[in-house]
């Protein structure tokens, strides 16, 4: 009986976190995400970003093919370029000073008609370090969906 | 048995807490949507003083910034001459009967409203600086090629 009581549990809980759509990520990608099926602005003042759970390899694909774009030498000045991932997308746009790139990359998502932005990387000189803040990004999905899965 | 039960059913309890998270403050939302029932192309962005909200009630923009308390702390709008507070508008006509208004910037914060009104004729383009009251300063004066 009680093995049977386990069975159910064990099973009901794997539903419910399957039927959770959306991950609220740490915008630093410090603190492991949250399942939750809805989501509040509230939850992006306190530090946390959404994306849909079944967009989420889109995602880290799409920051793993920027980061690549990246090693690119023909960046042009006020380049802009956008990449889709479902309900997110990348925004990359580049503006010149003097000689020098200036980077930006923003990650958006629309959710509840609204479109909720985050800046992963701000006017940034150095090619590497925007391709380690995307290619942190992937890392940090990535490991936070094999805990997801487990 | 029990016991491992027991067990099962506190770690299920505590994980199903952690997946969800800490109950959020609805104020946000609830001030949001109360306030802005009718706002579309709603976009929120986090910059280093906190947070702006741009969206648009037709025809008119706005643009909301709050600090990372989720106090406001500026409100600016963009709109036409019709948006503009009629004292303004009347005084503006009498002081500036020639010039058509192009455009309007309202910005409010605690303490304070201005308005950036543009104004263009056939030779130049004249930004105004108008406090609430309807006194005017000369802001910039472009001419038109």
């Amino acid at each position: 009986m009680f093995r049977l009581l386990l069975l159910f549990l064990y099973l009901f809980q794997t539903t419910n976190a399957a039927s959770q759509n959306m991950l609220l990520i740490d915008k630093q990608f410090k603190d492991p995400p949250q399942h939750v099926n809805e989501f509040q602005t509230t939850q992006f003042f306190n530090n946390k970003f959404p994306i849909y759970t079944n967009e989420i390899q889109l995602v880290k694909q799409n920051a793993d093919a920027l980061a690549r774009m990246l090693d690119r030498f023909d960046l042009k000045p006020l380049q802009q370029d956008t990449l889709l991932a479902g309900h997110s997308k990348f925004i990359f746009f580049n503006q010149q000073s003097g000689y020098a790139n200036e980077m930006t990359v923003i990650l958006s998502t629309s959710v509840n008609n609204m479109e909720l932005n985050l800046t992963l990387i701000s006017q940034e000189h150095n090619k590497r370090n925007a391709q380690l803040k995307l290619l942190g990004l992937v890392d940090y999905l990535s490991s936070q969906i094999l805990t997801a899965s487990r | 048995m029990k016991t491992f039960l027991f067990i099962y059913l506190f770690l299920y309890v505590v994980t199903l807490t952690a997946h969800q998270g800490p109950s959020p403050n609805p104020s946000v939302d609830v001030i949001f949507n109360k306030a802005f029932p009718d706002a579309t192309n709603v976009k929120w962005f986090e910059n280093k003083d906190g947070f702006v909200v741009y969206f648009t009630i037709n025809p008119v923009h706005y643009q909301l910034s709050f600090n990372h308390e989720a106090e406001i702390k500026q409100a600016i709008r963009y709109y036409n001459a019709t948006h503009l507070p009629p004292y303004i508008l009347s005084r503006l006509a009498q002081k500036y009967p020639g010039p058509q208004i192009i455009n309007v910037t309202e910005i409010q914060d605690a303490s304070n409203t201005s308005y950036m009104i543009r104004l263009k004729d056939k030779e130049k383009i004249i930004e105004l600086k108008s406090d609430a009251s309807g006194k005017f300063e000369v802001h910039k004066i472009l001419n038109k090629e």
